[in-house]
């Protein structure tokens, strides 16, 4: 009896843990790792009229 | 209490809702991109060099599967190179769009829009829930854009593919894959355009 309790315990517990991220990112963080525009280090020559 | 037939009932039942997803999952590219192009383009010449650089750290697969307790059963990799698959479906993107791509600098105006893109990551993970799991694909891209003119600008990219579902199979790891790309695509499009628009000298014939 206190086995199949037990063994009933384990799988119960087993069944409503819920798996977190090992290597995915948390949704919150996307906005932070996009850039919200271009880094423009040089810009273009003007086109010549 | 416990009789031999009742603990085989209950071992069959908890391997069962284990989830045990012990095959590995082959990640395909989208067939095709955005379902509607963003306009724009005007004919204006940009070069896409194929493949993007693949800069990412972990190279060796594309994402995990998960069993039902969140616990690693199997790798995901990615179905051809996705630093060459991206690179395409960014050139036939913008080509949607009406920009003229080309593959090389043979032959392009001095004006014309050079892009190289570097690939950071793309990652498929189910993140297993109560109720449901849901397939994350992250997918980061920086693109560096110059010009025979003197242009030079660079700019990141980090999209989040999610599918929701009470089962993660290999088709659910393609779908979330493919909302990804076409996340990614649309944002690199736009910026694209908005970097074109404004420098409206870039690509077009002088």
């Amino acid at each position: 009896m206190i086995r199949l309790t037990l063994l009933l315990l384990l799988g119960a517990t087993a069944l409503v843990s819920c798996s977190t991220r090992s290597v995915v990112v948390a949704p919150d963080q996307v906005p932070k790792l996009n850039d919200s525009k271009w880094t423009v280090t040089s810009e273009p020559a003007a086109r010549p009229r | 209490m416990a009789t031999r037939g009742g603990w085989v009932w209950l071992a069959a039942v908890l391997s069962m809702l284990s989830g045990c997803a012990l095959t590995d999952v082959n990640l395909k590219p989208p067939s095709s991109g955005l379902k509607a192009p963003i306009p724009g383009g005007n004919q204006r010449q940009i070069v896409v060099t194929a493949p993007f650089t693949d800069s990412r750290e972990i190279k060796s697969r594309c994402g995990v599967q998960k069993g039902g307790y969140g616990n690693e059963t199997a790798v995901a990799t990615c179905q051809g190179e996705p630093a060459q698959w991206l690179a395409d479906l960014l050139a036939s993107e913008l080509r949607a769009s009406g920009f003229t791509v080309l593959t090389a600098e043979t032959g392009a105006r001095e004006s014309a829009l050079k892009l190289d893109g570097v690939l950071l990551k793309i990652f498929a993970e189910p993140v297993v829930g109560f109720w449901s799991t849901n397939v994350e694909t992250d997918m980061n891209v920086r693109l560096v854009a110059t010009s025979k003119t003197g242009l030079k600008a660079e700019r990141t990219f980090f999209v989040k593919g999610e599918l929701q579902s009470i089962i993660w199979t290999q088709g659910i790891f393609n779908d979330s894959v493919e909302n990804g790309t076409r996340d990614l695509l649309k944002k690199m499009v736009e910026a694209i355009l908005d970097l074109m628009n404004q420098y409206p000298q870039l690509g077009f014939k002088r």
